[in-house]
């Protein structure tokens, strides 16, 4: 009897905490920093022998193809000193346009690098633990890239660690653009691997293959992070692939870029600017991208 | 040699490794291997932990261990607050209700149970974090995580059997 009303007490206060979880949010995430605060210096001492031994392995694997990576690095080189000079070429042009234009210098991010402590997500969440937090200037809301592209953002931050979102989350949104064709839209998580593409404009024209960037919206992202590609267009929508490798994930960049005062802007934000890309008739008219409308000054 | 207080805080230690080793399967769960899927390992283990606990030594899962497993698993993933644990506590009265029918019996009853048990879990976790996102979430997910851990029941299990000669008293 007393076991029953025991079990029934329990499930009482599951239930309790899970409405608690949608009413008061912010205090149930309060109290998961201050528990997974306690937890984060065994997962760091756990974690080491672990990327060790992930270091070990990649170690032979290296071994192992040393010489085929070899050749394809070696052509690699070629194809790419090639490029050197291009990008050389158009850096300089760059610099002398600019000068001739005088733009507001977008501010340059400083960074914070990080260690993955914990492959937490589960079923329905996609993110991990980090080994940083507000002692090294670690913010919620900022970028976290890999040096392959854009990975998520932190979304709870503790002192010494915090939880980074990654792009794939059913709660990720990340005001995004199409980088040759500059059409805007929100890259939306849905828990699947490719995220979606939402809020593009009706006569946007994207192709598998385009390459998907940062917009710089809302302030909170640095605008141009490389995110993914286009990997299907359907009636439906876009989906991105984007090109994190997230099993290889050991050591992040959270980038310490901020436009905008702090606050839970980000979804603010997101919001209105979806709004307008949806509703946007013509969107391509006014380029108002960040750094187009500081070089209007 | 025992004395008798030696000797009680001898089973009393006996009577946590339940508890304490789901936690530490959990914990070391999360950690980044960097293999696919692996962020799905510590709510399976704590549903096979609990539920395995719960047939065999119910008396050392009690609801309460159950709960706190699954408020651990929840704080660490992220997720709706409570929702492991709610339905871990669901795991350890249906599999410690059903305790006379799954002990005892071949491995392959235990696997069975495991199977049903597990299954009923995974349709009250879509239900409930449905409810929490207010969408229907996509189900592949709990599909997979319910085949891995049917998959990977009979090697925790032997593992956890292990543990459970430990709680004997010698």
């Amino acid at each position: 009897m007393a076991q029953r009303f025991g079990l029934l007490l329990l499930m009482a206060t599951a239930v309790g905490l899970l409405i608690l979880g949608k009413t008061h949010g912010d205090a149930i995430r309060q109290l998961r920093v201050m528990a997974v605060e306690v937890v984060a210096p065994i997962l760091e001492v756990l974690s080491a022998p672990v990327i060790s031994a992930r270091h070990a392995i990649a170690k032979i694997e290296h071994l192992r193809n040393t010489s085929r990576d070899n050749d394809a690095l070696r052509e690699q080189v070629a194809r790419l000193s090639k490029w050197q000079t291009i990008a050389r070429n158009l850096e300089q042009e760059n610099a002398n346009l600019r000068a001739l234009l005088r733009p507001a210098h977008d501010a340059a991010p400083i960074f914070v690098s990080a260690r993955v402590i914990g492959d937490t997500g589960g079923l329905f969440v996609q993110s991990v633990l980090l080994n940083a937090g507000h002692r090294d200037g670690v913010e919620a809301g900022q970028a976290v890239t890999t040096g392959l592209g854009l990975a998520g953002r932190v979304v709870e931050v503790g002192n010494r660690s915090s939880r980074l979102l990654l792009l794939n989350d059913l709660n990720s949104r990340v005001p995004v653009m199409v980088e040759h064709s500059r059409h805007r839209a929100v890259l939306a998580g849905d828990n699947s691997a490719r995220p979606r593409l939402t809020f593009l404009p009706a006569n946007a024209k994207i192709n598998s293959g385009d390459r998907v960037v940062t917009s710089g919206h809302a302030g909170v992202f640095p605008p141009g992070l490389p995110v993914g590609v286009v990997s299907s267009v359907t009636e439906g929508g876009a989906r991105i692939q984007p090109f994190v490798d997230w099993a290889r994930m050991e050591y992040v960049t959270v980038l310490r870029y901020r436009a905008l005062p702090a606050g839970d802007v980000i979804r603010h934000d997101n919001g209105t600017n979806a709004g307008r890309g949806a509703a946007g008739t013509k969107p391509n008219a006014s380029p108002n991208t960040t750094p187009d409308t500081s070089g209007e000054r | 040699m025992d004395t008798p207080l030696a000797g009680r805080f001898v089973n009393f230690a006996r009577a946590g490794i339940p508890f304490f080793v789901s936690l530490l399967l959990v914990l070391v769960a999360i950690l980044p291997y960097g293999l696919p899927k692996s962020s799905l390992a510590a709510p399976v283990l704590a549903l096979i932990s609990v539920y395995y606990w719960s047939v065999f030594r119910p008396e050392l899962m009690p609801a309460g261990a159950a709960f706190l497993l699954g408020l651990m698993v929840d704080v660490l993933s992220g997720g709706p607050p409570g929702l492991n644990a709610l339905v871990l506590i669901l795991v350890h009265w249906a599999a410690s209700g059903q305790r006379r029918t799954l002990a005892g019996k071949s491995f392959a009853v235990g696997w069975l149970g495991y199977l049903l048990i597990a299954a009923g879990a995974a349709v009250v976790n879509w239900f409930f974090a449905s409810l929490f996102h207010t969408t229907a979430i996509e189900s592949v997910p709990l599909i997979v995580s319910h085949a891995i851990g049917t998959a990977a029941y009979p090697v925790v299990a032997i593992f956890l059997s292990r543990m459970q000669t430990l709680t004997r008293p010698s």
